[in-house]
């Protein structure tokens, strides 16, 4: 056996401390807005009442909040930057976040941007009593800036009896808005969590769901990488989705298991702000994986100050977590620690990890800003596997139980370091990303138990020793992206250019072994390949306005990959073996010989290096304010793994087409009136978003479940047809979002498709909905004169019938999930439950030979169901306080 | 096998559902099945039948059957490919066992119910095991009892106990090709020739025909007096070490249980005392420990030195069970 290669060790170790480091790093102090920066525009304000509590003192005094006002005008986060008194903070605080804005504008476009506000409190006129409004009263402000160069020392605008809030004076404008990516039409999906961080989600990946088409299975245990299913594609873990967290990438290259696997365990999910989902390859910045699309976890920490939350429930679930964001700080300087264990809800699940994400986000000359985020995770976690149908139906295995119970110890690691800076120059803004990635992964599941080790004429005479999988990962990468944006004005209107790049390299280190039941010693070798990586791409983008309501966005992308890959058990079988040398390899899997005894080392190394050139392109048709008409169109590539790769093969890719046609619309429906406690009556706005659109896509070589392998492997060309559709309504104390995804995959009629050849694909999901709710008010009974807020999210998924192989569907999948919370000063409360009604549902469902050998002494060879099954009621109980946040 | 281990599924939603299926949303292709599965013997092995020179009735025939599996493949050639389990795909299974009475034409179901796909298998394998396949088994595949008529109108009765251990196999010799003859490649028949499709509401139905373990042979077995060894033999009782015997374990008692008014001399009844006191049994059957049963056997083992008696036999008699030739399968509507 080749001895493994040498692997820098240290990364994980930097990591983490600079994890941990950045979290205690003081906030410096912040630059002058931009000159570009146009500020945020007061939409509508609240007036803060003057708490009962305040009233035997009668006292005047300031408050000063730091307003963070998100790209839709809506305040996401209030800092306290001089506190009064906690009942007086708390009452600008609830004042403030009824707030809307029309966003800053960073040379017309809209940013995050964060404003300085003073509440000035003045005790009510006639004492101790609060003088009831006039009926009906409604507080309404002409749009103004909510900027200006001095303070205001405005009176408390009239009716407001118990407060005096000069919301037009702001002393200045920190914007810290990252630059994104202009919208791309209606496949484009920028998910904001929002009060819906209140529905229960298990991990990150589940934040997709609020993306349509997005289905999540998991046979791999709690640290295996979810299986993702978007619009048709099986997505497998990651493979044709290119996932990445602020920008840094999220897929392995060159995994064995899956080129592309993406683990998004690491991300702790109350870090998460948003997600950025584009649904096909459309933008000329997605890269390779873009398949069925991408998606950006940007990540940002809404509860400022220090966060210690506690989670205990069901299984023996604990959770420990510390978040940390300095109060004066923006929302891109955070900390964050997660200590988690469970016993798992069956045999073979429990897990325990360990996370650590720091950033640290500061101005950096003029108009900059530089962001710097170290991560280090790491998790141990058991493996059910598949449990199949007839055990289970037979009493000899549980529904949560396993067939082999020793797929334990599995391990994922992973170590990253990333420095961002964003520029803004006259008319142009440029941004550059340097990442670092340090990736380790072991796994052991056996889909198939004792069925493939059958005996070999050269091989000692064995019974069959098991087909445990014994995998391993290891992964270094370096990279980079960056582009520079130029704005100007043609044909009296504003037209932007892009050209960016993207680079990466990894070396890369993936070794299979089949290992013995019992003994735990590992018999043979099934893959063994050392790899090093490249992957150069290079593109330009427009956004061209050609008439004030029609644009053209897209531009070409082009992408080199380089393969350099040393396979170390390239003979694993001859036909002819001569006797002599077959006699010193019994046994052996990696052989040095060829036909008829000829010797050759045990090792091939191939490399080869192609390009792809992929067109991409949207037109946006906006005629009529709202409502946005878009058609899309793309190519995305996905490299093949090492294992594929072949001296000087043409494509080392796959290549996709991708169309959408589709309209969105986006604007109000009305105002809800409220009543504050003040008695006062004001009209808070409901939006609403709609979209619809439908797509088709084709794969030139689509990736199968190989059971045998215990990976994917690649079939024939596919394609796919459906509509998707999505709405969500935000109001003043609701947050509701719905989406629903049709689709039918096919394989292709012509061309290499056997034995495939128009067949459906199998285990996508031909229908998705999914619908999560939040609603968030504050109870109308306080506690010692401190608001009590409350929450409820509830979110509930529905997975039609997935097509299985040889003709076979799967069940149905119908969850809920629900979670209520009490916040009442520093403290939260909250109660969640996932599958609510303990739905006893099969996750995963499979059509495969393989043999447990459960109950009959001879094997089952022949293909029948297997199942992984879905997690039941989980109920988990959460405290947290915070210090020192303002909110 | 207990009933408990039948494992049964009804055949009705997984055909009504792949039927929905195809016909609204496409398929997957192909069509996972189940059925039920049987096996017997063949009309006329009851009966006397020429074996060379001799007529042979057989009064018992059993046979265990450890499985059935069909391969949508051709049986394997190559030097390199597997031994025992084929590299194909399998289109279906019959994972369990059946005790059968070749004697009879009634269908004798297997204990477990057959699954596979909606797939077109070009070779099949027989399981001649008793529990895995690569380790001792006990159980005998074959027992049978008989009588052979020679052309002198002497009648001698036979008994043959077929295992398969260390007695039909003793590995490879080859060095560089150690694991070529494993013994689970002496219990597994290999059949080709196979063109059988299979479909939903089907039934399976395998025979084998007893006779032809005897009239297959190039040269039949002889039957006459000291070719054959008597069942006191040690080549009787212990050619295969791992399942040693004794004369009475030749004693098959018959399928067909004899008239209640028949209480001794049968095989497998107490011997019947005579005038003088001795043990008796009806027809050419001997009385051995006061337990009725055939005179002779047919050795237990393929290597037997070439003098022993019934040396040659031992090895034909296994041949022609492990031979192709007995065996046939069909599947179609209920049998």
């Amino acid at each position: 056996m080749p001895p493994e290669s040498a692997r820098p060790i240290g990364l994980f170790a930097v990591g983490l401390a600079l994890a941990l480091a950045l979290a205690s790093t003081p906030v410096l102090a912040q630059p002058a807005p931009p000159p570009d920066v146009e500020p945020p525009v007061v939409v509508e304000h609240v007036d803060a009442v003057y708490p009962p509590s305040a009233l035997k003192d009668r006292e005047h005094a300031d408050v000063v909040l730091a307003l963070t006002v998100d790209v839709d005008g809506h305040v996401s986060k209030v800092d306290v930057l001089e506190s009064a008194a906690p009942d007086l903070d708390e009452a600008a605080i609830v004042a403030a976040r009824q707030w809307t804005f029309v966003p800053a504008k960073r040379r017309g476009k809209p940013v995050a941007s964060r404003i300085r506000v003073p509440f000035h409190f003045a005790p009510p006129a006639p004492p101790p009593e609060l003088v009831t409004p006039a009926p009906a009263a409604e507080t309404t402000l002409p749009s103004q800036p909510a900027v200006q160069q001095e303070p205001a020392s405005a009176p408390a605008p009239a009716p407001a009896p118990a407060s005096a809030p000069a919301p037009a004076a702001v002393e200045e404008v920190d914007v810290f808005g990252r630059v994104v990516r202009r919208k791309l039409g209606v496949a484009d999906y920028d998910v904001t969590l929002g009060e819906l961080k209140a529905v229960p989600r298990a991990n990150a990946s589940d934040a997709l769901k609020l993306a349509p088409g997005f289905l999540l299975t998991n046979e791999g245990g709690s640290g295996h990488a979810e299986q993702v299913f978007l619009r048709g594609f099986d997505a497998h873990e990651g493979q044709d989705l290119e996932f990445s967290v602020d920008g840094v990438p999220i897929n392995d290259p060159g995994n064995y298991h899956g080129n592309g696997y993406a683990d998004t365990h690491f991300i702790i999910p109350e870090l998460i702000h948003s997600v950025r989902v584009l649904e096909g390859p459309y933008a000329p910045q997605q890269g390779n994986f873009a398949v069925a699309g991408s998606a950006d976890y940007q990540l940002g920490l809404d509860r400022r100050g220090l966060t210690a939350e506690y989670t205990a429930g069901s299984f023996g679930t604990q959770r420990l977590l510390v978040l940390y964001g300095p109060a004066d700080a923006p929302a891109g300087t955070f900390a964050g620690a997660e200590f988690y264990t469970t016993d798992g809800f069956g045999v073979n699940r429990q897990a325990k990890r360990g996370t650590a994400i720091g950033q640290w986000e500061t101005a950096l000359g003029h108009a900059g800003v530089l962001r710097v985020n170290a991560t280090a995770y790491a998790t141990e976690f058991n493996n059910a596997g598949v449990v199949r149908e007839d055990d289970y139906a037979a009493g000899i295995v549980g529904f949560y139980g396993t067939e082999d119970p020793a797929q334990t110890g599995n391990t994922s690691t992973r170590a990253s370091l990333s420095a961002t800076y964003e520029g803004h120059f006259k008319d142009t803004v440029v941004s550059q990303q340097l990442f670092v990635i340090d990736r380790s992964m072991r796994l052991r599941e056996n889909w198939t138990g004792f069925l493939l080790d059958v005996q070999e004429p050269t091989q000692e005479p064995h019974d069959q020793r098991g087909d445990l999988i014994d995998f391993h990962y290891d992964d270094v990468g370096v990279g980079a992206r960056g582009f520079a944006r130029w704005h100007g004005e043609a044909l009296g209107l504003n037209q932007e250019f892009e050209g960016g790049y993207f680079a990466r390299l990894d070396t890369t280190h993936s070794t299979q072994y089949r290992v013995a039941a019992g003994s735990n010693d590992p018999y043979a070798t099934d893959a063994d390949y050392q790899s090093t990586l490249g992957d150069i791409g290079v593109y330009v983008d427009g956004n061209v306005h050609v008439l004030p309501w029609l644009g053209l966005r897209g531009g070409v992308r082009a992408d080199t990959f380089l393969f350099d890959v040393l396979n170390n058990c390239a003979i694993q079988s001859v036909d002819n073996p001569s006797e002599s040398m077959a006699a010193a390899q019994i046994n052996q899997s990696c052989l040095s010989q060829l036909e008829n005894g000829n010797y050759v080392e045990p090792i091939l190394r191939t490399s080869t290096g192609s390009a792809a050139i992929m067109p991409r392109g949207t037109v946006v048709v906006g005629p009529f304010d709202h409502i946005e008409f878009s058609a899309s169109a793309g190519d995305g590539v996905r490299s093949v793994d090492p294992s594929y790769v072949s001296q000087g093969i043409g494509t080392p890719f796959v290549r996709v087409e991708s169309e959408d046609l589709g309209v969105s619309y986006n604007g109000g429906v009305g105002a809800i009136r409220r009543t504050l406690p003040s008695g006062a009556t004001v009209a808070m706005p409901v939006d609403l978003s709609l979209k619809s659109e439908f797509f088709r896509t084709h794969v030139g070589q689509d990736l199968i479940f190989d059971p045998t392998e215990g990976r994917n492997t690649l079939s024939s060309g596919s394609s796919r047809t459906g509509w998707s559709g999505a709405a969500r309504l935000l109001g003043p104390f609701f947050d509701v979002a719905a989406n629903a995804t049709l689709v039918r995959a096919l394989f292709d009629t012509t061309g290499d498709c056997f034995p495939y050849c128009g067949l459906l694909v199998p285990y996508v999901p031909d229908l998705v909905l999914r619908a999560d709710g939040a609603l968030f008010q504050e109870l109308p009974w306080p506690i010692a004169a401190h608001p009590v807020r409350a929450t409820v999210g509830y979110g509930v998924s529905y997975v039609g019938r997935r097509p299985l192989p040889y003709g076979q569907v799967s069940d149905i999948i119908f969850v809920s999930d629900a979670s209520v919370s009490l916040a009442w000063t520093i403290w939260n409360l909250r109660l969640s439950g996932q599958n609510l009604f303990d739905s006893k549902y099969r996750l995963g469902e499979y059509n495969y030979a393989s043999n447990f050998q459960k109950y009959l002494p001879e094997p089952t060879l022949a293909p029948e169901r297997s199942f992984t099954a879905g997690a039941p009621r989980t109920i988990l109980f959460t405290v947290s306080a915070t210090l020192g946040g303002g909110s | 096998m207990s009933a408990a281990m039948r494992s049964r599924r009804s055949l009705a939603p997984i055909v009504g559902v792949a039927a929905a299926l195809a016909s609204c949303n496409g398929t997957t292709g192909d069509t996972l099945l189940a059925f039920s599965a049987y096996a017997s013997g063949v009309a006329g092995a009851a009966e006397p039948f020429r074996a060379g020179n001799f007529t042979i009735q057989l009064t018992t025939a059993r046979m265990h059957v450890g499985a059935l599996y069909f391969d949508e493949a051709p049986p394997g050639t190559g030097f390199d490919g597997p031994v025992c389990i084929a590299s194909g795909v399998y289109a279906a299974q019959v994972p369990g066992p059946v005790d059968v009475d070749l004697l009879s034409t009634a269908p004798q179901e297997f204990s477990v119910y057959g699954a596979g796909t909606a797939d077109t298998a070009l070779s099949w394998q027989v399981w001649l095991t008793d529990g895995d396949v690569n380790e001792v088994n006990v159980t005998p595949v074959v027992e049978l009892e008989g009588t052979a008529t020679g052309p002198d109108g002497a009648v001698a009765s036979f008994g043959a106990i077929v295992t398969i251990n260390d007695n039909r196999s003793h590995g490879s010799s080859d060095p560089a090709q150690p694991g070529n003859d494993p013994i689970c490649k002496s219990r597994i028949v290999q059949i080709g020739g196979l063109d059988l499709t299979f479909s939903p509401g089907g039934t399976l139905k395998m025979t084998v025909d007893p006779r032809i373990w005897f009239t297959q042979q190039v040269d039949p077995i002889d039957f006459s007096a000291g070719q054959l060894p008597p069942v006191t033999d040690p080549n009787c009782l212990s050619a295969d070490t791992a399942v040693p015997v004794s004369p009475q374990d030749y004693a098959l008692a018959p399928e067909t249980p004899p008239p209640s008014t028949q209480t001794c001399g049968g095989s497998g009844q107490p011997c019947c005392s005579d005038d003088a006191g001795l043990g008796t049994c009806l027809g050419a059957l001997t009385c051995n420990d006061s337990i009725c049963g055939p005179t002779f056997c047919i050795p237990n083992s393929s290597f037997l030195s070439g003098s022993d008696p019934g040396a040659t036999a031992g090895v034909d008699l296994f041949s022609e069970i492990i031979s192709s030739a007995p065996f046939s399968v069909r599947y179609g509507a209920q049998p």
